[in-house]
């Protein structure tokens, strides 16, 4: 009854709680915040012996890897859920801090933060738990899929079948929806992460170098394929060789990465390939016609959607600016959350 | 997007014109490049059309153009600003819910509960009806006031009891009620008090019990020589006296003469 009043004083924010990347929408502004989702976490000694927070988003992200003994770099977040509960709502506590203006009559903030389809109840209720410890009034959950949908601008509310696969940092999750609502559901834990962790291993194996997350982040970002194209790139990397234990640099093709990848990205085909085949014929009629679209930063990953139209024949669009497609489907549901009831899961 | 005016054929400027010219130039066919992007060849003849309401929405044209584009080799984000430029573009779906009537269902209520509220209703209006019973009820006046209008009038003086015994006495005593009562029945009752006053005089030492017409004990004492006692009541009275032959009773000024009705100096006798 009062939410025009509660409207006009409190900034409700929507939140992408992603394993690589948070970002912050506020109703009225947009999106205000984008950093990686990791922490940096003193260990202080002497007789005040405390842990306090050294630092968090991209400044924790340029110490990972590179912290001495007494700063842990986190990233809280695996697998699209909560893997440490303190550090995550600490962390949400500061980004929260960075955008919301705390005013003596602004009431504290509701919160739409999305959750990844698969993920179980308790996961869901940590997550609503750590945005209330960080000082949400209310917290409203809304499933990746459905946000990417809104996000992407697909025809979410008609009677239409619309897949989407949002490639996430921890997760890749396959929605279709019609009428406003999920028809299909699912998730695999393979996202950017998995592609990082798939090059360390690839190049450790057959390089005998070992290197650190942040090189195979650059890696796949600049040479990183999903379809061997006509276009063969290298890239000249460093890293330590674990037989003379001293750091070395070699050059590595694209096509090498792309072998890298090719376990993680099956895992994907395979999840769309499932969802297709679980979707009802007449939605299953209206996405052949209209395509899928993929979201998320792993839609950045060349040739991701030449890979999945070659694999099941459909047309695939990506979508635009496919790394915000979630928060801001997010925001458009928080400039409209009195009326999207349906939109929302319950626990 | 039906409503808009139809495209120029010669308009270079839009999209799916660049697109079929990149696309000429390379010289690919429809079939070829529906075959590369999954679409069907109607969708990208339409697309080369800038029929863009044979399409499936806003963000699947703007997809199949970055597709197109990237084939063709034609910068993408140049073909969308163009899209966006030009009088075809409609906008984007809105946000909102599946378009419903908008009539909640109620909640009907489960059958256990419906039993649960009719019972609880009863017990209330039977709680109710008790308690507006209890406060409506007329004020009753007080019972020795009620016994007092129900007694007729007696004449004064003592009824003659059988001397021998006294236990017959007290079955007497309802018994001349009785005969009383439908002589009075008749007329109107009276209101007279049926008071009575009792004088005794103590010459010896005395034990002395008196009950009025109900039963109730209004006088009982050990009373010295040279006392002298007055009782007042309802009557009939039934009397016990100790020591009889020394007490003089009068009843109602009268004197009574207990000798009839002494047995080894206790008298016992009933005074109307």
């Amino acid at each position: 009854m009062l939410g025009f009043l509660r409207a006009y004083f409190s900034d409700d924010l929507a939140i992408d709680l992603g394993t690589a990347n948070t970002l912050i929408y506020v109703r009225g502004k947009g999106i205000v915040l984008d950093e990686p989702s990791v922490v940096a976490i003193r260990q202080e000694g002497g007789p005040n012996a405390k842990r306090t927070i050294q630092a968090v988003g991209k400044e924790a992200k340029q110490m990972l890897g590179k912290a001495p003994g007494n700063i842990t770099v986190i990233r809280p977040m695996k697998d699209g859920v909560i893997a440490d509960f303190t550090v995550t709502e600490q962390m949400l506590k500061q980004f929260i801090k960075k955008v919301h203006v705390s005013r003596l009559l602004s009431p504290s903030p509701r919160i739409i933060i999305c959750v990844p389809c698969g993920s179980t109840q308790v996961e869901r209720r940590a997550i609503r738990e750590s945005a209330i410890g960080a000082g949400a009034s209310q917290v409203y959950l809304i499933e990746e899929p459905m946000a990417a949908a809104i996000g992407a601008d697909l025809p979410v509310a008609e009677a239409t079948g619309s897949m989407v696969v949002d490639v996430g940092g921890g997760t890749t999750e396959v929605g279709v929806i019609s009428l406003g609502g999920m028809v299909y559901a699912g998730s695999v834990r393979v996202g950017g992460d998995k592609f990082d962790e798939a090059i360390i291993n690839y190049i450790r194996r057959n390089y005998g170098m070992l290197i650190g997350e942040s090189t195979a982040e650059m890696i796949k970002k600049e040479i990183g394929s999903a379809f061997p194209g006509s276009e063969v790139r290298e890239i000249e990397v460093k890293g330590r060789n674990l037989a003379e234990g001293i750091p070395r640099s070699f050059t590595i093709s694209s096509n090498e990465v792309l072998e890298a990848l090719t376990e993680p990205l099956n895992q994907i085909v395979s999840a769309v390939k499932s969802a297709l085949e679980q979707t009802p014929p007449e939605l299953g009629a209206d996405i052949a016609s209209k395509g899928m679209v993929i979201t998320g930063g792993g839609a950045l990953l060349r040739d991701l959607d030449r890979l999945l139209m070659e694999e099941t024949g459909l047309p695939v669009i990506v979508a635009e600016d496919p790394l915000t497609c979630v928060v801001r489907g997010s925001g458009k549901a928080l400039e409209k959350m009195d009326k999207l009831g349906s939109i929302f899961t319950n626990e | 997007m039906s409503d808009a005016p139809l495209p120029d054929p010669a308009d270079a400027r839009l999209p799916g014109r660049r697109l079929a010219a990149a696309r000429a130039a390379r010289g690919l066919t429809i079939t070829e490049i529906a075959l590369r992007l999954k679409f069907a060849p109607r969708q990208i003849e339409a697309l080369e059309a800038d029929r863009y309401d044979a399409l499936a929405g806003p963000a699947f044209v703007r997809g199949m153009i970055r597709a197109y584009s990237k084939l063709v080799g034609e910068d993408a984000d140049a073909l969308i600003a163009a899209l966006r430029a030009s009088p075809l573009t409609a906008a984007g779906p809105t946000v909102t819910g599946p378009r419903a009537i908008g009539v909640a269902i109620p909640r009907r209520p489960r059958r256990g509960s419906m039993v649960y509220v009719v019972l609880s209703a009863l017990v209330v209006i039977a709680v109710a009806g008790v308690v507006g019973e209890w406060l409506l009820r007329p004020v009753a006046p007080p019972k020795s006031a009620a016994t007092r209008l129900a007694l007729p009038t007696q004449p004064l003086g003592v009824a003659p009891v059988p001397a021998p015994a006294a236990a017959p006495a007290a079955p007497a005593a309802p018994r001349a009620a009785a005969d009383v009562a439908p002589a009075a029945a008749p007329g109107p009752v009276e209101t007279v008090v049926n008071a009575r006053r009792i004088e005794l005089d103590f010459d010896r030492e005395s034990w002395v019990e008196i009950r009025d017409a109900e039963g109730r004990v209004v006088f009982s004492q050990l009373n010295r020589p040279g006392t002298r006692r007055e009782v007042e009541g309802v009557a009939p009275f039934s009397i016990v006296i100790g020591n009889a032959h020394g007490v003089k009773l009068r009843y109602n000024d009268s004197d009574v003469d207990l000798m009839p009705y002494t047995r080894t100096d206790v008298a016992r006798l009933t005074l109307k």
